[in-house]
């Protein structure tokens, strides 16, 4: 093949696509090769000039179809996957919820550090105000109490009065330290969601007591009775 | 409101050196990604003829050519996720999909349909082999009437250029001169967009064309 043609074949080639030149252009500034040139050039003409092909238009119609019903598979078979995927997740964050409710829950029950008492000072509560908090619900509450007095568990109306405090506990001298009192305190304030207003209500942060029959019996936390406060028609409770 | 929004963002394309148009396909192809059906159908809309020109160059019939054209649409959709833009035509990676189709496709029309029947056949003969085979029974030899009939172009009067049967001469040229052939003239790119296409620059482009009118006229002689 030459070489010298294929060159100058090149920039005509370039020279008429940029519109730089035409084909007359091309011919007058080569002159010598100018018979060769106009018999590729004019293949390049023909070929440029050839009708190109036109898609059946029902045909094109055929293939949107057939790629939008791929789409509609593909959203389908993405949604069963990714179903696992969020059931996976939804059941870690509700494991996690759990495992963290139960440990704030033992943790408070247990006379450990009270991580909900930590987060709800957080927020600008403190136990002293659930302890005011737990003796208006106690006022409110005196006649439940009463009631739990007369309960058989024994459990006296020592909060009656809503004075769940350290100093009940340190009066019950069962060694139930002012923290625990404060947990109570605590809890107390968490009887929001007691609408009785029950004041024994895990005033001693042990199950609660003092509500009535079929109540679990007093546990190793329970503050002992205070003999300033039991009532006289009611028997001393404890073995 | 919305106008503005689009004038500030192509207002920081353009400092970013990004113009409008990529602008434009970067968004579309994040909007194919989500397996948006307005993005793919403008995808389709925009490019099917092209492709459909490139596959039919190449494989001849056009029943054939319009489901493989569609298979390349597919095929993106599938391979959408692990594409990344990065400035290049859309059109480029369809053609480079196409390109992968047609070259599949005809692998399993070799081994499909070939057997001993084409053994003996140069490249050019078995295409037109497989071309005057598309609708007989897989069991039916070619005659050579019909060899003849597509050697001579007699199969698509419009494929003839000055008597150049250019399917049979576009199966003759080496696969750069071809494709540059296919886009540009069959197919109706521009040079810069061939260039874009298949990766190279214009200056490689007027070069393979060159050589190639220079091949297809040695085939006239």
């Amino acid at each position: 093949m030459n070489g010298k043609l294929r060159k100058i074949l090149t920039e005509c080639i370039r020279d008429i696509e940029t519109g730089a030149l035409d084909v007359e252009g091309c011919l007058q500034r080569h002159p010598n090769q100018a018979e060769e040139l106009q018999s590729h050039l004019e293949l390049r003409s023909g070929l440029e000039t050839m009708a190109k092909d036109q898609p059946d238009f029902a045909s094109q119609q055929r293939g949107r179809s057939r790629l939008l019903g791929a789409l509609a598979d593909t959203e389908k078979r993405m949604i069963p996957a990714l179903v696992p995927v969020v059931a996976k997740a939804a059941a870690v964050v509700a494991g996690v919820a759990l495992l963290v409710g139960s440990a704030v829950g033992t943790s408070a029950a247990l006379g450990g550090p009270n991580v909900a008492d930590d987060i709800l000072s957080t927020v600008g509560i403190t136990s002293s105000q659930g302890v005011d908090n737990a003796a208006e619900a106690a006022d409110g509450g005196i006649a439940t109490a009463e009631r739990g007095a007369e309960n058989r568990d024994g459990d006296p109306p020592a909060a009656a009065d809503g004075r769940s405090t350290a100093e009940d506990a340190k009066d019950g001298g069962l060694g139930i330290g002012a923290d625990n009192a404060n947990s109570s305190a605590s809890d107390e304030h968490g009887n929001s969601d007691n609408p009785g207003g029950n004041p024994d209500a895990n005033a001693d942060g042990g199950p609660g007591n003092g509500n009535g029959p079929g109540n679990v019996p007093p546990g190793p936390n329970d503050v002992p009775p205070d003999a300033a406060q039991v009532p006289d028609d009611v028997p001393p409770a404890g073995p | 409101m919305e106008d503005l929004a689009i004038y500030s963002r192509e207002m920081r394309a353009e400092v970013a050196g990004v113009t409008a148009a990529e602008l434009n396909e970067a968004d579309l192809v994040a909007q194919a990604k989500a397996r948006s059906p307005e993005a793919w159908t403008h995808i389709y809309d925009s490019h099917y003829c092209a492709i459909f020109r490139y596959v039919r160059a190449r494989v001849f019939d056009e029943a054939e050519a319009e489901d493989l054209a569609s298979a390349v649409f597919v095929g993106a959709l599938k391979g959408i996720d692990s594409y990344h833009y990065r400035g290049r035509p859309l059109l480029a990676w369809l053609y480079r999909i196409a390109r992968n189709v047609v070259a599949s496709h005809q692998r399993q029309l070799l081994k499909a349909r070939g057997g001993d029947a084409k053994g003996g056949l140069g490249q050019a003969q078995r295409v037109i082999w497989h071309l005057t085979r598309w609708g007989r029974r897989n069991d039916e030899q070619p005659t050579d009437d019909d060899l003849m009939s597509a050697a001579s172009g007699e199969t698509d009067p419009a494929m003839m250029v000055d008597g150049l049967d250019l399917r049979d001469a576009l199966t003759k040229l080496p696969a750069g001169q071809r494709e540059v052939v296919i886009l540009r003239f069959l197919v109706g790119l521009s040079a810069q967009e061939v260039a874009d296409v298949i990766g190279k620059k214009p200056a490689a482009v007027y070069s393979l064309q060159a050589r190639a009118i220079l091949t297809l006229r040695g085939q006239l002689e």
